[in-house]
């Protein structure tokens, strides 16, 4: 009795510390995102870069793919706007989509998603400033 | 071991747990990775301080400024192409005597003309790979007024002999490689099912799916089909 009541007792506790360290995952990612406006992951860096500063209404979405991935692509999302400009590039082609190419956002309200075939999965990453 | 110190220890054992999750989301190919800080990006996009080029040029679809390639050069030695627009509502041509510097920007939805001088710190889509020696990049410009949604299919060119034929759904379009350039503007929505093909000197023959911007938004094209 006392050994089932164990052996039950460690099974709870093995899915107790599984279901942590899917806890402690997801919150990674949703970090990496939210406060990390760019970073290399899997030999690709990509991200949203403010250029010279991060409130000067000039910046980009990238996708830099560093001799892996064949095809990237880079989009703009501004806050209210929607899709405001994006880019695929194509090869050993970086993605650079600058907002200045696509007209006169503020910059905090700015996000860049990104792609790069096989390396890295679509998903958003925004300023240290985004302000919404 | 009594039942508080065990409860002690296997809280202790669940917020360890969490912490590894949280260290090792990148190990297990979750989207994640290591700051940028020390990359090769900053020189990779950084403009090397020599003056731009105007590549080649088209007119535009409805009419407006002329659309236009802009080429530079960036600090690690990789050549980059932008595609805008040039000053000047002659649609015929552009003025001999215009700048890349002062003389390419973007067209506003009132049609004022917004010059767009070289960002230092990004000078475009670039390439640096010698035995590929082309950029080949499409900018998706959304609908705007009347206008329909445009995209803007542009390169750099290292090679003479290059060739770039463009098929949309609507026509095929053999793509002229003009002041080491090339560029093609279309109805954004023609690309749907479209392919380009660019062939070198060399013998080396790249093809590439091309896709809308309807198909990109909702998640279509871009992560299957390069």
């Amino acid at each position: 009795m006392s050994q089932g009541m164990d052996r039950l007792r460690g099974g709870v506790l093995v899915l107790a510390v599984l279901t942590a360290v899917s806890l402690g995952a997801f919150a990674r990612t949703a970090f990496a995102t939210a406060g990390d406006p760019n970073h290399s992951s899997g030999g690709v860096e990509h991200g949203f870069y403010p250029g010279g500063s991060g409130t000067d209404g000039s910046f980009f979405s990238r996708a830099y793919p560093g001799g892996g991935p064949t095809y990237e692509y880079c989009g703009l999302v501004v806050t209210g706007y929607g899709t405001v400009g994006s880019q695929e590039a194509y090869g050993t082609t970086t993605c650079s989509a600058w907002s200045g190419s696509f007209g006169s956002y503020t910059e905090c309200h700015g996000s860049a998603d990104v792609y790069a075939l096989g390396v890295v999965s679509r998903h958003t990453h925004y300023p240290l400033n985004y302000c919404g | 071991m009594t039942a508080r110190s065990r409860s002690i220890l296997i809280s202790a054992g669940l917020l360890a747990a969490v912490g590894v999750g949280v260290g090792g989301a990148p190990a297990i190919g979750l989207v994640s990775g290591t700051p940028a800080a020390d990359s090769p990006e900053a020189a990779h996009f950084a403009w090397d301080g020599r003056p731009p080029r105007f590549g080649a040029d088209v007119a535009d679809p409805h009419g407006s400024n002329r659309w236009v390639v802009r080429l530079t050069d960036s600090k690690d030695g990789s050549f980059c192409a932008e595609a805008g627009r040039a000053r000047g509502r002659d649609a015929s041509r552009i003025d001999p005597a215009s700048s890349p510097q002062e003389d390419f920007g973007r067209v506003e939805a009132d049609g004022s003309f917004t010059a767009l001088p070289v960002d230092p710190n990004g000078v475009g889509a670039c390439s640096t790979t010698p035995d590929a020696p082309f950029t080949f990049a499409v900018d998706h410009h959304p609908s705007r007024g009347d206008e329909s949604a445009t995209a803007v299919i542009f390169g750099a060119v290292k090679s003479d002999a290059l060739s770039v034929t463009v098929g949309t759904k609507t026509a095929t379009y053999a793509v002229p490689v003009t002041r080491g350039s090339f560029l093609l503007t279309v109805p954004d929505d023609d690309l749907a099912g479209g392919t380009a093909v660019l062939k070198l000197a060399n013998g080396l023959a790249k093809t590439y799916a091309l896709h809308t911007a309807k198909e990109l938004s909702s998640g279509l094209g871009a992560p299957s089909s390069p």
